[in-house]
């Protein structure tokens, strides 16, 4: 049965329950009101973000939901930060779009989307100084020049080796 | 505009929260002593008001992600860093993503140390103490360290848990490898103090040789120390020769226990075990 979606520049999305479902924000909302046809609004993300996120939800409909228990120690130590292949491509966006992504990942509680945009963004700053990460995502420099001098001197480390 | 003043609110609240929590440890502030945060508020602007769009606030894409979203980025780059590219660098970016660190206290309360090389241990010597102190004197701390050395790798066969990998060149000499074990002195602190804060413990020495009775002494040391808050202990490839320690004496809250490889060791009585392997 399809699910109508409301994006908040208005457009409508009619799409599979399945891949909806992969959203816990919708699949919430849908358990919470049954058998409908009400359109479900999303007032977070817009028309071109949504359709990228639907194309995900799409590609990986059929693999298994996140349980939402923390990992093992040992899980956590064999956590990587690779990629699929398929999400890498999918993934190599402006950066203006992965931030939506992630925005609306993180809202519509889709988890393994979310993380893809995580590693992803973790990946463009690995091995980065501040200044370089600060370039590349347009970020101020709002320290003092008190701050940066006390910085520098936490820094030692990366700093003098 | 308005979300912005939230992000604002949300900041120095987050900040006054953190400094409240900390305590009166100085190193624990955001910036010691006198140096103060700089005082930039929409209030404090000179064109007060929701129209003023001319704050240097606004510039940037400092508050583009929020905390949480931050937090789990910040979790990979910790999975990612290195001697040469330490998580401390995210501190140093801007205000917003520094608090959006220092709050996420898994950051510093949770360690993956690879001790490859000299380097590795200097690493250790310089972070560790700093890292624990970020996040109050309570936290428990998750402790991961596996100990490895490339000229031995055809007498120490991969560990069960994944393939040898590639190290780099400045791995350390068999001769320096007493020295090398007591990088676990630093985990442990003085006397075991950190140790008392130890919720789970990894350790994995399959990759290194042990012959002396020094690295017994060190290692029994390690493993002797009180550990009233150890739940989760995973030991690979702990052998001792010269010795026969009766490890953490005093581990009353012990739930889950895996030796693998182990050798030469008195395990903990485990009346609450639920997991032995």
């Amino acid at each position: 049965m399809p699910v109508l979606l409301v994006t908040s520049d208005n457009e409508q999305f009619r799409v599979e329950k399945v891949v909806a479902q992969r959203s816990v924000l919708i699949k919430n909302m849908l358990e919470d009101v049954g058998e409908s046809d009400q359109p479900i609004p999303l007032p977070n993300v817009t028309a071109p973000v949504l359709k990228k996120v639907l194309e995900y939800c799409d590609h990986h409909q059929t693999d298994p939901l996140p349980t939402g228990d923390e990992p093992s120690a040992d899980e956590s130590r064999k956590r990587t930060t690779d990629i699929s292949e398929w999400d890498q491509k999918f993934i190599t966006v402006d950066q203006e779009m992965l931030f939506e992504i992630i925005l609306a990942a993180n809202y519509l509680d889709i988890k393994p989307l979310l993380d893809v945009g995580c590693k992803t963004v973790a990946n463009m700053i690995k091995g980065k100084s501040p200044e370089e990460i600060r370039k590349l995502f347009n970020i101020v420099n709002d320290f003092t020049p008190e701050e940066e001098a006390q910085i520098k001197k936490e820094n030692e480390w990366a700093e003098d080796r | 505009m308005k979300a912005l003043i939230r992000l604002l609110f949300k900041r120095r609240n987050h900040a006054s929260i953190k400094n409240q929590w900390r305590g009166s440890e100085p190193t624990l502030e955001t910036f010691p002593g006198s140096l103060k945060p700089p005082q930039r508020s929409l209030a404090d602007s000179p064109d007060e008001g929701l129209d003023n769009s001319s704050t240097p606030l606004v510039e940037g894409a400092n508050y583009r992600l929020p905390f949480d979203v931050l937090a789990q980025i910040f979790d990979y780059i910790r999975e990612m860093e290195s001697t040469s590219f330490p998580l401390e660098r995210i501190l140093a970016v801007c205000h917003f993503w520094r608090d959006a660190a220092l709050d996420h206290a898994p950051l510093w309360t949770s360690f993956n140390a690879r001790i490859i090389s000299d380097r590795d241990v200097a690493f250790w010597k310089y972070h560790f103490k700093r890292r624990v102190n970020r996040c109050g004197i309570h936290a428990l701390l998750d402790i991961n360290i596996e100990l490895i050395n490339r000229e031995r790798k055809e007498k120490f066969p991969d560990t069960p848990r994944g393939n040898f990998q590639r190290i780099a060149s400045s791995q350390v000499a068999p001769d320096d490898i007493p020295t090398f074990i007591r990088v676990l002195q630093v985990f442990a602190g003085t006397h075991g103090t950190m140790a008392t804060r130890w919720r789970k413990l990894i350790l994995d020495l399959s990759r290194v040789p042990l012959y002396d009775h020094n690295e017994d002494e060190v290692i029994g040391e390690f493993l002797q120390h009180r550990t009233p808050n150890l739940e989760s202990l995973q030991l690979y490839g702990v052998r001792t020769r010269f010795m026969r320690p009766r490890i953490f004496p005093y581990a009353p809250r012990l739930l889950s226990a895996v030796y693998h490889s182990c050798n030469g060791l008195l395990y903990p009585e485990g009346h609450n075990l639920t997991s032995l392997t």
